[in-house]
Order: C-alpha cells, then sequence, then structure tokens
C-alpha cells in the first residue's frame, strides 16, 4: 500500500487525480462519519460538508506539513469546515435529544449508529467533538489539541465531563451490555 | 473495572463499518473538476477585460496618452523592470497553477 506522503507528494508535483482519489477513498469513511457525528447526525449535510472538504483538500494539499499526521491536519480542516457552516445563520440542526430513541435493545449498525447519536446530541459542541475524536476517531490528547486549537486542559475535561455523561445516561438505560 | 467500562465506551462509540462509497469519491472528482473550470473561465474572462480595456483605452484616446507614459518609463526604468518580471512569472505560473 502506498503511504500518505507518497500519494500527497504526487498530487502536488503530478497533479496525480489517481493519486487524490487514492486519499478520498482511504479517508472518506473517517471523516464523513466524525461529521456526521458533529451535525447530530445529518448525514446528507455531513456528506456535503465532507465534499468540501476533500475539496478544500485538493486547493491546500501543498501547504500540508508533515508536522502532524495527515489525518490530524484532515480532521483539522473537517472541524474547521463545520464551524464554517455552523455559523451560518440557516444553520438549525441541532436536534433536541429524546429519551425515546434509546431503548435497551441494540442489534444491527443502523441501530448502533442511532444510539450513539442520540448519546453524542446530549453533550455539547466541544464534549462532543473530544469524545467523537479520542473514542472513535482514537486520536491522542495532543492530536486533539491541534484539531480544535483547545488547551489541553480543556480537552482533557471535555473528554471527562463527556463520558461520566455518556456513562450515566447508558447506566440509567442499562444499555452498556446490550451494545458490547 | 475501570479499563472494562473505557473499552465498553470505545465500543460503544467506535464508528461503525461501511464500504467505501465510490459514488462520494467521485464526486468529489467532479466538484474539484468544476472548480478548476470555473476558475480558468473566471482567469480567461479577467484577461480579456483588461486586454478588452487596453485596447479601447487605446483606440479612443489621442497620441498624448504615450507622452507621460513615455516620461515615467524613461524616469523609472526599475519599475518597467518589475513590471516585465512579473508579468513573465505570471505567464509561467499560470499553467502549473493547481485549480
Amino acid at each position: 500500500m502506498i503511504d500518505d506522503k507518497t500519494l500527497i507528494a504526487r498530487v502536488v508535483l503530478a497533479d496525480d487525480h489517481h493519486a487524490f482519489a487514492t486519499l478520498v477513498r482511504r479517508y472518506q469513511q473517517a471523516i464523513r462519519q466524525f461529521l456526521r457525528r458533529l451535525t447530530s447526525g445529518d448525514q446528507a449535510l455531513a456528506d456535503d460538508l465532507a465534499q468540501e472538504v476533500f475539496t478544500t483538500l485538493y486547493h491546500k494539499i501543498a501547504s500540508y506539513r508533515s508536522e502532524a499526521s495527515f489525518g490530524t491536519w484532515l480532521h483539522s480542516i473537517a472541524y474547521r469546515t463545520f464551524l464554517n457552516e455552523k455559523r451560518k445563520s440557516h444553520y438549525a440542526n441541532e436536534v433536541p435529544y429524546s429519551d425515546a430513541i434509546i431503548e435497551p435493545m441494540v442489534a444491527s449498525n443502523a441501530e448502533k449508529d442511532l444510539l450513539v447519536e442520540s448519546l453524542i446530541n446530549r453533550l455539547g459542541l466541544a464534549e462532543r467533538t473530544c469524545i467523537t475524536l479520542a473514542y472513535s476517531a482514537g486520536m491522542s490528547h495532543q492530536e486533539i489539541m491541534e484539531i480544535t486549537q483547545l488547551p489541553l486542559g480543556t480537552v482533557k475535561s471535555n473528554i471527562n465531563r463527556g463520558k461520566k455523561k455518556v456513562e450515566t445516561w447508558l447506566h440509567a438505560n442499562q444499555i452498556t451490555r446490550s451494545v458490547s | 473495572m475501570k479499563e472494562s467500562s473505557e473499552r465498553d465506551l470505545q465500543q460503544l462509540l467506535a464508528y461503525s463499518e461501511q464500504p467505501n462509497d465510490e459514488g462520494f469519491t467521485d464526486a468529489v472528482l467532479s466538484q474539484v473538476k468544476h472548480r478548476r473550470q470555473s476558475r480558468k473561465v473566471m482567469m480567461v474572462t479577467a484577461c480579456l477585460s483588461a486586454l478588452l480595456v487596453i485596447l479601447v483605452t487605446v483606440c479612443l484616446s489621442d497620441e498624448n496618452i504615450w507622452v507621460p507614459l513615455k516620461d515615467f518609463v524613461l524616469q523609472s526604468p526599475y519599475m518597467l523592470t518589475a513590471t516585465l518580471i512579473t508579468l513573465v512569472c505570471s505567464a509561467f505560473l499560470l499553467p502549473s497553477e493547481k485549480i
């Protein structure tokens, strides 16, 4: 498998569309699912934003410096794209959570996604972002700092607060065992 | 105990495994292509507009327009050199522009 740096070099130096397509294929799931969590499960909006992220990537790929990993850099583009969208006045996608969604029966991937989204929606944006990056994308605190531009203490407290909230809700609804 | 709850949370919040969507990749590539084309069209329009303005100015003005221009060029040859360098660089860099 060709590594990211080689693909980036091909895109920058030779305008290689196949290399760019490979990068899109490699990272599309992570970015689309990250944005889906941020947009409270709005798949259509998440996909639109993800397209915007990859288009921006193509424009800015020459400015990538390998100080951060490519995945981290791409997540930071996605996060900024989401924040820009959120600033727009027509953005009103914050769906109030509903207890009815959470039921102690989780069988399929789709049901699990619904459960996770309904849990994640209960968190504030900062908590939601930090929890998703830490537990879903498997990123370190340092990487989350780079993406969100938040200080380390804030990242840690967002993760701890979010985790406590999620665990409390899971415990209250006795869901953990049926999920795992 | 704590480790297992951490693992449970990781399992719960993990992204679900989904196959890659080739339609998405195609959509991104076509959006990139579309933006590149529109930028090229905008560049060509800007160049043609500039050319048109120059031509109209030259056609509509009398010979007097060249006198202050000649004076300026003679008095500030460095400006002319800088302008020429910029023009040459633009001509060479434009085709290598990515989008």
